[in-house]
């Protein structure tokens, strides 16, 4: 029989069962997860890098033999392989080149004299040559040649211009590599005659004596890069594209993007390169925009992660290095572009791992089921054992060794309990007081008889649904701080809390509760006694409320008689001055007449007497107090009520206060002011006793109708009254202590009640104190 | 034509008070009488007494209210102004109701009490003189014989019907014996007219 709340044995198998495997496949599948993602990035990092590698190789591949072939032709003008001055056999040379290198769109010398030769492709397939012979600098214009001819070196027509205004010598890339005298990559731009975006190569041609005799150069178009790099991805994966230094773009996969700003016609005339940030590509603005002028300075890569959109891409940024112009490569693409095969494998793998964490649950079920059946069989024989039912004692046969023998103290414990029960159960139920039975450390309700049930009008699964504490309403569960330290110090506990029932009304209940011990001296349970003290504690309440009232009146009464007081003994000197005075001013007028001054006086002191009065007269005004609550109500219920009051005080001084009466007396009044009438009479009459040094006296409290009146009549057998007349004066006082206003506030009650107050002796020595109020149908002035 | 000098009877239970009041009254030739009680008061009380009485509202045993209620049931005519050192709305109220001149509260001016002192002394003397002219009446009508008498209660009984043919046939009497009765009581009774007779006799009926 042990009280604490435990888990049933199946369920704590089920759990740690199934809780364990789900740990052990969650961890893996978490592990699984992480370690993957890091692999997949690397994976990816590792994808991009070679595609960049492979743009770098291919830029390389582009640009090289445009080199090749102009450094080719500057060495055999050096060696006097092909002599530069002779036109026909430049242009033969020249042209050859261009032949060889699909991405030149043009080559050309440029002399120091003006002279100028240049073959270029044109849009129809042809080849043209023009020649400008030397002409002086500055000059206006100059005639030049053009032949136009087919692959195969055959002149298809020629053409003559009178005023060509072309002079090479002032052109950048000839005034760069004359001073460098060295070989020099112009900035990207975009050719005057086509439209495409091009790169200029230059290198100067230097005689013996260190003279720079002109300079070759070599046109490429670079938006065959751009074709190139369409071909790596599908557009939806990924993209790549050419940067130079300034963040322009150079070549994209889509070439339309690039011509979005030659369409603007205000821009055609001097077209420019598109910056990145620019670019109908938004990956490429997020991945590419904040380009800076020198990102990268050697070969480096970066990796970027873009939250971009619902995809993840990433990007690479390389230099191209070789073999001149500062350009960088940049190279996005969407994750699933190269790992999405390899994410797509995991998520099957982790969902395999559901399948197999489920059916491993639902073994693990199974499993647990099959350990706990024996014991169950074990609990429940156990059970009916408890019961009184003896047929099932091979079910205490434990399966398990741990049990053994178990089952057999179990059998002697439970026959000796049984008796004690039977006796304690019928002392439970029988008692005509609320019982019950409670877990020592939670105070939840084991068992509680039917008086507590009624009592709390709780059913019996409520209540042990409940502990002690559920009970108490919120704001006075302090009584039950104490509740288990009081048990475990000093065995028991008593205390009244206020408890909240079903309809939401409250009910005052004092617990009485006692710790009960096992055979080892441990807490077993607690048995508490419930009583119902509602009506107690609502009695002590309107009593206390009755006494906070009583308290406030009593001030103000006492100001207001005070006031009333002092102001009828100041009025009467007051008077007198004035009077004097006058009495004064007459004898003056008749004996001396011209006295001015002394008649000035008198009338001065008259005015200050009459001012005085005028100012208690005020006084009195502002402390005449009101009538306040007037109202119908038991003039019986309420001397009930103030001897309730006034009992403690009585029996500290061994008197005891007795009512006679017999039905319902109702009048009409303040019920607080009579209160305090009552309380004055029964505290006189414990004082008149004290007096008297005569203890175990009794005060008895008459209430009756007499003549269509209330009476209450106060009788004691104490010292009584020397000298009645004065007896409801203010300041009228027999007692060595008192300021003489009680019965003087008293009369004043009576008084606005229209009643009557007095004072009879009592037979046999002693004071009745009396006073009469009219019934309830009276009505107030 | 006062047949006595009217008096002022004071009672207040203050003796400082109560002397001040009376030597200012005295000097201004009035006549004072003291006393500290209303008790002491009743004792030397002249009947007949002619003037007013000021009076302290909250004497010890009877007060105020309580001794004019008691002048009022025995028909002395002394008309009461009352002074008081914590006058109350409501007992003013009372007092007023009862037929007090004035409530003046402690301290006021004297010229104020001189005022009603006045108006209680004209009150007085018309109180005594309709007091005297009571007693002449009645000393009249004492004078009556038996027939003259009943003749007289039935013309006051039935002043609309006053023939002598009417009254002769009432009292079972000849007329011509209704003339010379009637004849006699209006004599003695000192009037001329018969609406005379009883207007002069209203005025006893009334006062009993």
């Amino acid at each position: 029989m042990h009280n604490k709340k435990r888990y049933s044995l199946k369920f704590i198998l089920a759990i740690s069962l199934i809780g364990l495997q789900f740990l052990a496949v969650s961890t893996i599948i978490s592990f699984t997860f992480f370690s993957s993602e890091r692999a997949l990035l690397r994976q990816s990092s590792t994808l991009l890098d070679r595609t960049g590698e492979n743009i770098l190789g291919q830029v390389e591949s582009f640009l090289a033999p445009a080199q090749m072939a102009l450094q080719l032709t500057k060495k055999f003008s050096e060696t006097q392989l092909i002599n530069v001055f002779d036109d026909e056999e430049l242009e033969k040379h020249l042209f050859q080149q261009i032949l060889t290198s699909p991405q030149i769109s043009g080559l050309y010398f440029a002399h120091n004299n003006g002279r100028f030769v240049y073959v270029m492709r044109t849009e129809d397939d042809l080849f043209r040559t023009k020649i400008i012979d030397p002409f002086e600098k500055g000059s206006r214009s100059h005639p030049a040649r053009y032949v136009f001819r087919n692959d195969r070196f055959a002149v298809v027509s020629n053409e003559y211009q009178e005023t060509d205004t072309y002079e090479a010598r002032t052109r950048p890339w000839f005034q760069a590599a004359s001073e460098t005298r060295a070989a020099i990559w112009s900035d990207p731009y975009i050719f005057f005659s086509n439209q495409e975006r091009g790169i200029t190569y230059a290198v100067p041609l230097i005689a013996a004596n260190g003279d720079v005799i002109g300079v070759f150069g070599v046109d490429i178009s670079i938006d065959e890069i751009s074709n190139f790099l369409s071909d790596l991805f599908p557009p939806s994966t990924g993209s790549t594209l050419i940067l130079d230094n300034n963040g322009e773009v150079l070549a994209h996969p889509q070439l339309q993007l690039l011509d979005q700003l030659v369409d603007n016609d205000s821009l055609r005339s001097n077209p420019s390169l598109i910056s990145v940030d620019q670019l109908n590509d938004p990956v490429a603005q997020a991945a590419f925009g904040d380009f800076d002028a020198n990102p990268l300075t050697s070969k480096q890569q970066s990796l970027t992660e873009l939250p971009f959109t619902s995809k993840r891409y990433v990007s690479l940024t390389l230099p191209v290095l070789d073999p001149g112009p500062k350009w960088y490569i940049g190279v996005y693409a969407s994750e699933d572009s190269f790992i999405g095969e390899i994410k797509a494998e995991r998520t099957r793998w982790i969902w395999m791992a559901v399948f197999v964490a489920a059916v491993t649950a639902l073994l693990g079920l199974r499993l647990a089921d099959w350990i706990n059946k024996p014991l169950q069989r074990f609990a429940s024989g156990t059970q009916k054992i408890s019961e009184g039912d003896f047929s099932h004692l091979e079910d205490l046969q434990s399966p398990y060794a741990e049990l053994e023998g178990t089952g057999k103290t179990f059998m002697k414990e439970i026959r000796g309990r049984q008796k004690f029960e039977a006796a304690y159960g019928r002392t439970f139920e029988l008692t005509s007081r609320g019982m019950a039975q409670i877990d020592s450390n939670t105070g939840k309700f084991l068992r509680g008889n039917q008086q507590l049930l009624d009592l709390l009008q709780l059913n019996s699964e409520t209540l042990k649904s409940l502990s002690l504490f559920d009970l108490v309403t919120a704001n006075s569960s302090r009584p039950l701080n104490d509740f288990r330290r009081s048990l475990e110090e000093e065995s028991e506990f008593i205390s009244d809390i206020q408890v909240t029932l079903q309809n939401n009304s409250h009910a005052w209940l004092r617990v009485n509760a006692i710790l009960i011990l096992d055979e080892a001296g441990k807490p077993d349970h607690v048995l508490a006694i419930f009583d119902d003290v509602s009506e107690q504690k609502e009695a002590a309440q309107v009593t206390a409320q009755l006494r906070r009232d009583l308290s406030h009146l009593s001030r103000v009464n006492t100001m207001g008689e005070m006031a009333s007081a002092l102001a009828h003994e100041l009025n009467q000197p007051l008077s007198a001055i004035a009077h004097n005075v006058d009495a004064v001013q007459f004898s003056l007028k008749e004996s001396s007449p011209e006295n001015e001054e002394a008649l000035e006086i008198c009338s001065d002191i008259e005015r200050q007497a009459l001012r005085a009065g005028s100012i208690i007269h005020a006084l009195r005004n502002v402390v005449r107090k009101d009538k306040g609550n007037m109202r119908e109500f038991d003039l019986v219920d309420l001397c009930h009520q103030t001897v309730d009051l006034m009992d403690v005080e009585a029996r500290s001084h061994k008197c005891n206060i007795k009512i006679h009466t017999n039905d319902e007396v109702y009048v009409f009044g303040n019920r607080t002011q009579i209160a305090q009438v009552i309380v004055n009479l029964l505290r006189n009459a414990i004082d008149a006793i004290l007096e008297k040094k005569n203890t175990n006296e009794d005060i008895c409290l008459f209430v009756c109708v007499q003549d269509n009146q209330a009476k209450v009549v106060v009788e004691d057998h104490g010292v009584g009254v020397a000298s009645p007349e004065t007896l409801f004066q203010k300041f009228s006082t027999f007692k060595s202590d008192g300021m003489g206003l009680g019965l003087s506030i008293s009369r004043s009650i009576i008084d606005a009640h229209e009643g009557e107050i007095w004072y009879e002796p009592a037979q046999g020595g002693g004071s009745r104190f009396c006073f009469s109020l009219p019934l309830k149908n009276f009505k107030v002035l | 034509m006062n047949s006595t000098e009217p008096q002022i009877f004071l009672i207040d239970d203050d003796d400082d008070v109560r002397t001040a009041l009376s030597r200012t009254l005295k000097k201004r030739g009035k006549t004072v009488i003291e006393y500290e009680s209303a008790e002491s008061f009743l004792e030397e009380l002249d009947r007949e007494a002619c003037g007013c009485l000021i009076l302290d509202y909250g004497l010890p045993k009877m007060d105020g209210l309580q001794l004019q209620a008691k002048l009022l049931a025995e028909d002395i005519a002394l008309p009461i102004i009352f002074i008081t050192g914590h006058g109350g709305v409501a007992e003013s109220v009372k007092a007023m109701r009862a037929g007090a001149i004035d409530f003046l509260e402690k301290p006021f001016r004297l010229n104020n009490l001189l005022d009603k002192i006045e108006i209680a002394f004209n009150i007085s003397h018309s109180l005594h003189r309709e007091k005297e002219k009571r007693a002449d009446i009645r000393g009249k009508i004492g004078s009556l014989t038996g027939r003259e008498k009943e003749l007289l209660d039935y013309i006051l009984a039935n002043p609309a019907r006053v023939t002598s043919k009417e009254i002769a046939q009432a009292l079972d009497i000849s007329p011509r014996t209704v003339d010379i009765h009637r004849g006699r009581v209006m004599q003695k009774m000192n009037v001329k007219t018969l609406l005379e007779l009883v207007q002069i006799s209203d005025l006893i009926i009334k006062s009993s």
